[in-house]
């Protein structure tokens, strides 16, 4: 089943599985051979982690311009 | 006496291109084309003959370890060039894209290729790069010049003219790379002035220069670059003076150096662009790279194999390089560093004109970028298409601007130059790590790539119309490099005054 996430009042999004306002969470990413820790919203019940649109095709994105070759 | 450019007289295959003294027609016979159907033909093509440029249909085919294109002049008898040797493999270094065209700059051919660029509607490809030369002075007079510099021409072009060929090469080619050359350019007493227009106009402006200026006058590079230079391709072809004398006329490798040190000092990317003849510095490869690592500038190595078009004192097809063997003897210079297999055929030029390798820079050793496998075969002009249908004109601009994006990745300050990673200003957030994390692979990321210039003798006009790098021709053409820079086996230049 497929959730989706939505925007919890003023103060930010919500995990579509518990309900419950998404905290900011250390995330470990691991991306070219390197891991680093980031601060992520994620669920404080079940671990889900959102990445939202300014990530993804914004600094997530050029990540992976970044091995793009003509 | 021409030098050794003539194919294997039919019955003695093995002379082909072993023969330095041979004349350009003089070991050829008007049947000499059957002495090749020995020899498995892997594809036709065009191409020309190197006395009297007349088009010819031209064979290529293998011949044990050699690919050479062979084709024959009724008049000036059977030609035939190795132009790729060893591993990769011809047959294995493909490419597919569909080419895109860019319309609005195609010009009526009466002629057809290669006669008639400005461009002619038979070109295939869009340019991402243009080069401006903006005079034809040089401080150098090397040995070996493709485009015959420092002769009698013009000399300097007026600057406010130069000033509105940018601004018409902006509106016509759109976007691109915008390359400053000559002559010599930083002879040009206009050249600040020149950069700060082309850097409002272009997405990166590179400077192609010999370096004795920038060597000499500590303050020029800086005062390039707060014009707006992007980085700087400069000559750079060995660490050896006696090596240099053969090839730039000149002892300069402390002069050199001295250019590098200056351009550091004054936080300008820099590409060092080697010339390189086989037998003279193909040796000096792992050098070079070692004395690159050591530079955090110096964004990478650019080798042009030394081709024999325009004034070449040391012509000669045993002088000639093939892209596969670069490859070799990088890996061999480098203690196994680089990895031929590692390299990626080019997705906007002809497949067969370049290869680029992707690394990051570590403590002075080479870390192959992840992913740089050439089966992972994307092409900044899309995935190869099934029809043959003209790309649309938006298909075209971005089908550029994603060439012209991986070009200022690759040699430009951090690798992101104008453009901003994040929908949200850096200014309005507090930076994490991912802009850490970019920031510091933009900073590591070293490239080596190489570009196989065409000559008379290695002309294949397939690739010449898939060309994405033009000169301008002032007033108002655009002509592919290799066809600006032609001459014939007795300097017979094709475009060149």
């Amino acid at each position: 089943m497929a959730y989706a996430f939505s925007k919890f009042g003023a103060e930010g999004w919500s995990c579509p599985k518990c309900q419950q306002p998404l905290q900011p969470v250390e995330v470990n990413v691991k991306y070219m051979g390197s891991s680093f820790f980031v601060e992520l919203p994620g669920c404080p019940t079940c671990g889900t982690i959102l990445v939202d649109e300014e990530l993804a095709v914004g600094r997530m994105l050029e990540v992976e311009k970044l091995l793009e070759d003509k | 006496m021409k030098p050794g450019w003539a194919g294997p007289p039919p019955d003695n295959p093995e002379a082909v291109s072993l023969a330095p003294e041979a004349s350009a027609a003089g070991n050829q016979a008007p049947d000499a084309a059957g002495a090749l159907e020995n020899w498995p033909v892997l594809s036709v093509t065009e191409s020309l003959c190197p006395v009297c440029l007349a088009v010819l249909k031209a064979d290529i085919y293998r011949r044990g370890d050699e690919i050479f294109l062979a084709r024959t002049c009724p008049e000036h008898g059977h030609f035939a060039e190795a132009i790729w040797r060893g591993e990769p493999r011809f047959e294995d270094w493909r490419r597919p894209k569909e080419p895109a065209q860019n319309v609005a700059i195609h010009r009526p051919a009466a002629r057809g290729c290669p006669y008639d660029c400005g461009l002619c509607p038979e070109h295939a490809q869009h340019p991402c790069t243009i080069l401006l030369e903006i005079t034809d002075r040089c401080n150098l007079g090397c040995p070996v010049c493709y485009a015959s510099s420092g002769g009698q021409g013009p000399g300097d072009l007026d600057t406010d003219t130069l000033i509105g060929y940018l601004k018409y090469i902006r509106t016509q080619a759109g976007p691109v790379v915008l390359q400053i050359s000559g002559g010599e350019p930083t002879l040009h007493p206009g050249l600040p002035k020149i950069i700060k227009a082309a850097s409002l106009l272009f997405p990166a402006v590179q400077l192609n220069t010999n370096g004795l200026e920038l060597a000499t006058d500590p303050s020029l590079a800086l005062e390039l670059k707060r014009a707006g230079l992007s980085w700087v391709f400069l000559q750079f072809d060995s660490l050896d003076d006696e090596t240099l004398v053969r090839l730039r006329g000149a002892k300069l490798a402390e002069v050199k150096k001295a250019a590098v040190d200056n351009l550091e000092k004054a936080g300008q990317p820099t590409v060092l662009v080697p010339t390189v003849a086989k037998g003279l510095n193909d040796g000096h490869l792992g050098a070079l790279v070692r004395y690159a690592l050591d530079k955090p500038l110096v964004r990478g190595l650019h080798f042009q194999p030394m081709t024999q078009s325009g004034r070449n004192g040391l012509k000669g097809s045993q002088n000639r390089l093939t892209l596969p063997e670069l490859l070799t003897l990088l890996g061999q210079q480098t203690d196994g560093a680089v990895d031929p297999k590692s390299a990626f055929p080019p997705g906007c030029e002809h497949e067969r004109c370049s290869f680029h390798l992707r690394y990051r820079r570590l403590e002075g050793r080479l870390i192959p970028s992840p992913g740089t496998v050439r089966e992972s075969s994307g092409s900044c002009c899309g995935p190869p298409k099934t029809t043959t249908t003209p790309s649309r004109p938006e298909e075209t601009a971005a089908s550029r601007n994603r060439a012209v994006d991986i070009i200022l990745r690759s040699w430009s300050p951090g690798g992101l130059p104008k453009t901003e990673h994040s929908l949200i200003p850096m200014a309005a957030r507090k930076p994490d790590a991912f802009d850490e994390f970019i920031q510091k692979a933009a900073r590591e990321s070293f490239s080596l790539t190489a570009m196989a210039f065409q000559d008379a003798w290695t002309m294949d006009l397939a690739r010449l119309r898939g060309c994405c790098v033009h000169v301008f021709l002032p007033p108002d053409r655009f002509v592919p490099f290799c066809a600006m820079n032609l001459t014939s086996a007795d300097d017979r230049a094709l475009y060149r005054p």
